[in-house]
């Protein structure tokens, strides 16, 4: 190019020095658009991967359903890509702080992996000291040296924790954390021997790892690193879950063989026992009867006593009677025997003499008869032997009686001893067998869980179940999709506007163009002068959007994200490759836009180009007019004739229009999405959580609170759980509830009718996004793990409306299906009716198993957080396509006008007032504005739709619904800049100097 | 001697002009120039008496005064004082002379410093007389100047016997537009450019004026200011008696919205409307329009009538041009360099159409031109030079278009 030429450009950028601004501004605004965001974006990035690559963030995390053992964590070490590992003592646990219980991780304090950064104090060397989170410590109130205590559950039966109190010595911050916008549990890092490993039997709860991988750790280099490690541990887990397996099963069915040999013993001797009772029963029941015998012995002995004794004194009486016939006798006897045979009648013997008549006449006969002899041969001696006897027996026999009956008080003593010795031996019998039965029943159970819990099963996890990771990659990645988004549509409409800047400049300069090429200059001499317009504008612009971008602008938009993350976001990035990529392509563009603005003109012979602009067609075809006036006609003529102007602009006017709209549409979609939720969804104030394991009547004690208070409330369990979903782990809340319970707290809106749904019979109801996340339809199953970690497979029944949180609804029934427990109720959701939180707490704090009262929107904060720095984004995006839709408007304006000037210019000197060539003008101006912004709407409808949904994470949906403020303001804001620049521009047209005409 | 060499040199052109010419006006009007010019005198008139009306007529002038609508009833003044008595006058340095009364050029403003007035001397009558007024150079007319003054006079007064030369000082016209000391000053590069430097000006209902002069003499300038569009610096404008030298936009636009036509060397027509529209476009916002399709007729375009600018010739776009100026049926059309990008053949069809209209519109055509042969068609010429008139010029036997020839 020679130096008359190059000068000739220069001065050409002079004497169009408005276009030049205006393309100057497009350029920089375009590059602003793409640059801010994507610097801030690589800097929170960079800043990111500072923090944790400098603290080693463990790049797996690996758990196991039976802890893990030093063998596991020799194995893993010797894995190929393993940097380092290094086991992890760790227990959930609660920290009492007034009335309400905080969960916290007690865990062993790292050495090499997630390192944690000390911020205050020291780090724990005791087992009785522990340092803090700090933003724990802040939340909490905590300071430095005070004293905490700590509630820990157990692990497999093991309370892993021996020490429960500690003293705080330090505040930490871990790369584990790096945002305070979700939900976590807060570390509490204590020193190892906190732990019982003596209990735990050398295990331990997690091993991270470190690898050998690439350190930006969101590239997809790390991610395949990672994966490859992850099959690795595949593999791994496979040999040594089985290892695990068959240690502890021989371990414990070591300890069950024991337990059952104990038992068995304990049963043997249980059944001598019983044995031995048994005897004693029978022996008591012997000794008992012989007793009862004794007893009746004892009892008749009297009777037969007194029988004796009568039948004594009656043998007495007798003898005496018989003493008295033989005395009777004697006289006879005495007389004779002749005359004892003469005189006595023989029927007149007595027959109860043992001596019959005839033996006694015959003894007469004999002269036998004596009263010695009858006293002998009546028996009378003989009688009064045995009633000598007999009453000697019976003497005898009283004493013998009461012999026994000392025997038998005593044995009645002894046996009544011996009951009771054998009761207290049946007590203690039924109290050793109830044990044994305890004890079988244990070894059954533990039998039975050995069974269960032999299957050792390692669960992996990657940096993508670090919220805070995901977290800041969502950011980095919206900031990234958002640039795009933005940058795309300014990269259009830019494009457009240096086409029709710079096809506006040469259609201006044709006659200039056509000389010089009658003079002899090459097209691409003539083209160079334009092109040196078009680039030199878009790149200065491009330049100062890149010095402006990386400067201030990031510094703006980084400013917002500070407050998300807390590992301090600061160092400003400049990414050279994009930042060349864009000056590329803005010179490619422009490159691009001048050869079209010019080169059809530039394909003109020259003479054809002096002869200055015509219409191409000839002659007119006949045409009604409709009974428009000339002038109305001739406004429309001018469109149509100029209809690429007309499409450039209206397509210009509508790329501003749909930024803006597509900012707006992003501003209510993610600004909307607190009060819906929050206000619409969610409709009840506060969840009170209790423990019914720690006081049954906790909940009708807080129920008696709230019936008191006038609220209402509903009773549901509330339980964290983690999901398996396209091999990627996710957190979820289930809320179990009864149907028909929750309508007035949960508005459950159906996404096909917005219809209320109620809680399906069976399955769960989970939230939209879950279902477009990872696809999972209506009578498919979710794989969730139950608190072992064990999966367990929950129907989806059904997809409702939800704006915050991975929430699923379900009945008891369906969780007790799914999980195989009865749930049980934890949580009230509570209507508050104006009712202060703080005098809620005050009132349900004193209660026993009261454990926290939550502000049902206390999530709002974080959704609010992230809205504000989505917003700040979203305003400077906004600003960039007001100001775009500004320079668009005011451009094409002054391009329409200076075009027009001419024809303007006649219509003044032939008597057209100012204000017949503003609306000659204006009519056309409007038409495209409004054209322009009919296009915009409904561009930046549907973009902005698409593009919000790319703002989304799977745990927030944003308002989808369009907004009407967004197409008001959008269609006001580019109206308002048409009406300002026209209005500004229109000037000209008043203030024409029609002497240039001649 | 120089100087006799110059002054002889200076008859010679003077003659050659006069003689030379066949056509007395021209010749008359051109050796008053030359001898003007020669003399560097501001003002040159030729006096002509109407022996019917007693009245002299300034029948040919060159300088800055328009006295083209002027007559003088026979006075005392130093004009009937010479044109009666047969004597020369000479002033220098206002030096009274108690034989008239000033002069008539004092009455209309003209400050008489130095002056030349000689009789137009026939053998048998005086015609008139020669007034060469003030030198350009402030210096004083010799004795000299005085002499070729009287030769020239002569020679004038004996070519005007011989080729007869009728005066009538006619009706008075009716001023149009009235220009008094008008000027324009534009900022510049370093202060401001006054490009009009005090213009006296009257344009005559009906008249043909044009308006010649080198590039940058203040042409456009003048002709934007009297077509209102472009305001004056100093002084008045009048149009049809109505002061516009500082008007509204509004009165400025009724102004030509009816009464004024606008003819460019560019043409200017809306090129997305074909003959017709052009001109219809004009003529539905006019008060007093003819059918548009018979102003496209009167220019003889009514078979192109349908056809776009892009489709017509260059003269049949500026044709389109002047029948857009006139559908209105103006008072004044102002005509700038018309033919200037026609060839010759296309131009005279174009000065025809101008000249039809005048002929059947008592229309005023104010015509920029650079071309002299044009300023034949025209009653009047006014030559500007540097901002001010040059001379004025005055056709008593205007051309017919048709019979230019250059």
């Amino acid at each position: 190019m020679k130096r008359t030429q190059a000068l000739d450009a220069r001065r050409n950028i002079q004497k169009e020095i408005v276009s030049f601004f205006s393309i100057m501004m497009i350029g920089m605004l375009a590059s602003m658009a793409f640059l801010s965001v994507i610097y801030s974006a690589a800097t929170l990035k960079k800043d990111a991967l500072s923090f944790f690559n400098s603290n080693e963030l463990w790049d797996l995390e690996i758990s196991s359903t039976l802890l893990l053992d030093e063998e596991d964590l020799e194995a893993i070490r010797k894995l190929p890509r393993v940097r380092e590992a290094e086991p992890v003592y760790q227990v959930e646990a609660g920290l009492r702080i007034g009335s309400e219980r905080v969960n916290v991780s007690v865990i062993s304090l790292p050495e090499k992996i997630s390192r944690p950064v000390l911020l205050e104090g020291r780090f724990p060397e005791t087992a009785e000291e522990c340092a803090m989170e700090k933003q724990l410590m802040d939340e909490q109130g905590f300071s430095l040296g005070q004293q905490i205590q700590v509630e820990a559950g157990t692990i497999s039966g093991i309370d892993p924790l021996i020490s429960k109190n500690y003293r705080i010595t330090g505040a930490f911050q871990t790369p584990d954390h790096i945002t305070n916008m979700i939900p976590i549990t807060p570390y509490i890092f204590v020193c190892e021997d906190c732990f019982d490993r003596e209990g735990l039997d050398g295990a331990f709860m997690k091993v991270r790892v470190l690898l050998e991988a690439p350190s930006d750790r969101y590239s997809d280099a790390y991610l395949e690193t990672v994966q490859a490690e992850e099959e690795a541990l595949k593999v791994l887990q496979e040999t040594r879950s089985r290892a695990r397996e068959d240690k502890l099963h021989d371990k414990y069915e070591e300890k069950l063989n024991e337990g059952q040999a104990q038992l068995d013993e304990g049963k043997e001797q249980l059944q001598i026992a019983q044995d031995k009772l048994d005897t004693g029963y029978q022996e008591i029941e012997t000794a008992s009867e012989q007793l009862n015998q004794m007893a009746a012995q004892l009892f008749g002995a009297p009777a037969m006593f007194n029988e004796a004794r009568g039948k004594i004194t009656a043998g007495v009486a007798q003898l005496e009677k018989a003493r008295g016939l033989l005395e009777a006798i004697r006289p006879i006897i005495a007389k004779g025997e002749n005359w004892i045979l003469d005189h006595f009648d023989e029927s007149q013997w007595p027959e109860d003499l043992d001596l019959t008549y005839a033996e006694f006449e015959q003894a007469l006969r004999d002269g036998k008869v004596t009263m010695a002899w009858l006293y002998e041969v009546t028996g009378y001696n003989a009688g009064e032997r045995l009633l000598k006897e007999a009453m000697e027996r019976l003497e005898s026999a009283r004493r013998d009686w009461y012999f026994l009956g000392e025997e038998y008080l005593d044995g009645v003593t002894q046996l009544e001893d011996g009951i009771k010795q054998l009761d207290a031996g049946k007590q203690e019998l039924d109290k050793n067998q109830e044990k044994l039965n305890e004890a079988e029943r244990e070894l059954q159970e533990k039998k039975k869980e050995l069974t269960q819990i032999g299957k050792c099963r390692w669960i992996v996890l990657d940096n993508r179940s670090n919220p805070g990771y995901v977290y800041a990659e969502g950011n980095f990645n919206k900031l990234g999709s958002l640039s795009m988004a933005f940058s795309s549509i300014f990269l259009v409409v830019g494009a457009l506007v240096i086409y029709a800047t710079i096809g506006r400049m040469v259609e201006q300069q044709r006659k200039l163009v056509g000389a010089t090429k009658a003079m002899g200059l090459y097209n691409r001499e003539v083209f160079a002068k334009y092109l040196i317009f078009g680039c030199s504008s878009t790149l200065i612009g491009v330049g100062l959007g890149i010095l402006i971008s990386w400067l201030p602008l990031q510094r703006y938009m980084l400013g917002t994200y500070e407050k998300l993350f807390n590992y301090g976001v600061g160092t400003k990035s400049f990414l050279p490759r994009e930042t060349g990529i864009v000056v590329a392509g803005a010179f490619g563009i422009s490159v691009g836009a001048v050869f079209l603005g010019c080169s059809q003109l530039l394909r003109l012979p020259a003479i054809q180009l002096m002869q200055g602009l015509q219409p191409s067609s000839g002659r007119k075809k006949a045409r009604r007019s409709g009974g428009k006036t000339l002038y109305s006609r001739l406004i429309l003529l001018n469109m149509r004739t100029d209809w690429r102007r007309v499409m450039v602009t209206t397509t210009s006017i509508a790329g501003g229009c749909l930024l803006l709209v597509i900012g707006f549409t992003l501003r209510y979609g993610i600004s909307g999405v607190t009060p819906k939720q929050f206000g619409q969804v969610m409709t009840y104030d506060a969840e009170i959580f209790y423990n019914a394991a720690e006081n049954k009547e906790a909940v009708s004690e807080i129920e008696a609170v709230l019936k008191e208070d006038g609220l209402s409330y509903v009773n549901v369990r509330k339980e964290t759980g983690v999901f398996d979903a396209e091999d990627t782990l996710g957190s979820l809340t289930m809320i179990i509830a009864d149907r028909g319970m929750l309508k007035d707290y949960y508005k459950l809106c159906s996404i096909d009718d917005g219809g209320i749904l109620d809680i399906p019979e069976s399955g769960a109801l989970v939230p939209r996004r879950f279902w477009e996340v990872y696809s999972i339809n209506p009578g498919e199953n979710v794989t969730v793990y139950d608190a072992e970690m064990n999966p367990r497979l929950l129907e989806v029944a059904g997809v409702f409306e939800n704006y915050y949180g991975q929430l699923f609804f379900m009945t008891p029934q369906a969780y007790e299906e799914a999980f195989g427990s009865v749930p049980e109720a934890n949580c009230l959701f509570v209507r508050t009716n104006g009712l202060e939180l703080e005098q809620l707490q005050q009132e349900v704090a004193g209660i026993d198993g009261f454990v926290k009262l939550a502000d049902a929107a206390a999530e709002r904060k974080i959704l609010d957080q992230f809205s504000v720095s989505l917003n700040f984004v979203v305003w400077i995006m906004l600003f960039l396509a007001g100001m775009m839709a500004c320079f668009i408007v005011a451009n094409f304006t002054l391009i329409y006008i200076q075009r027009k000037t001419r024809e303007l210019t006649i219509m003044r000197i032939n008597g057209f007032t100012t204000g017949e060539c503003i609306r000659y003008i204006a009519i056309d101006l409007i038409v495209t504005t409004i054209l322009g912004i009919a296009l915009g709407l409904v561009l930046g409808g549907i973009l902005g739709a698409q593009i919000l949904r790319v703002t989304e994470t799977p745990q927030i949906q944003m308002i989808r619904e369009p907004v009407i403020q967004s197409f008001l303001f959008s269609a006001l804001i580019t109206s308002g800049f048409s009406v300002l620049t026209n209005g500004f521009a229109l000037r000209k047209v008043a203030k024409l100097k029609l002497s240039d005409i001649s | 001697m120089k100087d006799r060499n110059s002054y002889t040199e200076i008859l010679m052109e003077v003659f050659q002009e006069l003689l030379g010419e066949e056509d007395l006006e021209a010749a008359l009007a051109d050796s008053l120039s030359v001898l003007a010019r020669a003399l560097k005198g501001e003002v040159g008139i030729i006096w002509l008496l109407d022996q019917k009306a007693g009245k002299l007529v300034p029948l040919f002038q060159t300088g800055p005064v328009d006295l083209s609508n002027v007559s003088m009833e026979m006075g005392t003044n130093a004009e009937s004082y010479v044109t009666q008595s047969g004597e020369s006058v000479l002033v220098r340095d206002q030096t009274p002379d108690p034989r008239y009364t000033g002069t008539f050029l004092s009455e209309i403003g003209l400050t008489v410093k130095d002056m030349i007035c000689v009789p137009l001397n026939r053998i048998d009558e005086i015609i008139g007389c020669l007034q060469i007024v003030n030198k350009k150079d402030a210096s004083s007319f010799t004795e000299e100047e005085h002499r070729i003054c009287r030769n020239f006079a002569a020679l004038a007064a004996l070519t005007i016997g011989e080729k007869g030369l009728e005066v009538h000082a006619g009706r008075k016209k009716e001023v149009l537009i009235r220009l008094l000391g008008v000027t324009k000053e534009f900022p510049g590069g370093e202060g401001v450019i006054r490009v009009l430097k005090g213009i006296d000006l009257d344009i005559y209902k009906g008249e043909f004026l044009v308006i010649l002069g080198e590039s940058g003499c203040g042409k456009s300038t003048l002709v934007n200011i009297i077509g209102g569009m472009d305001s004056l610096t100093e002084g008045s404008l009048l149009i049809e008696g109505k002061d516009f030298s500082h008007p509204k936009d509004t009165q400025l636009t009724e102004y030509r919205r009816d009464y004024m036509g606008f003819v460019f060397q560019s043409y200017n027509l809306m090129p997305n409307l074909t003959a017709l529209e052009n001109v219809q476009f004009i003529a539905d916002i006019a008060r007093n329009s003819i059918p548009p399709a018979e102003a496209i007729a009167r220019v003889g375009l009514a078979d192109r009538a349908d056809y776009y600018p892009a489709a017509l010739s260059g003269g049949q776009q500026q044709r389109v041009a002047i029948a857009r100026s006139f559908v209105k049926q103006p008072h004044v059309i102002f005509a700038d360099e018309p033919t200037a990008a026609l060839d010759y053949q296309t131009s005279i069809e174009v000065l025809s159409v101008f000249e039809e209209i005048m002929q059947n519109h008592d229309t005023t055509v104010v015509m920029i031109t650079h071309n002299p042969e044009i300023a034949k068609m025209a009653n009047r010429v006014i030559r500007l030079q540097n901002g001010r008139i040059g001379d004025i010029k005055i056709n008593l036997h205007p051309l017919h278009a048709t019979e230019l020839v250059w």
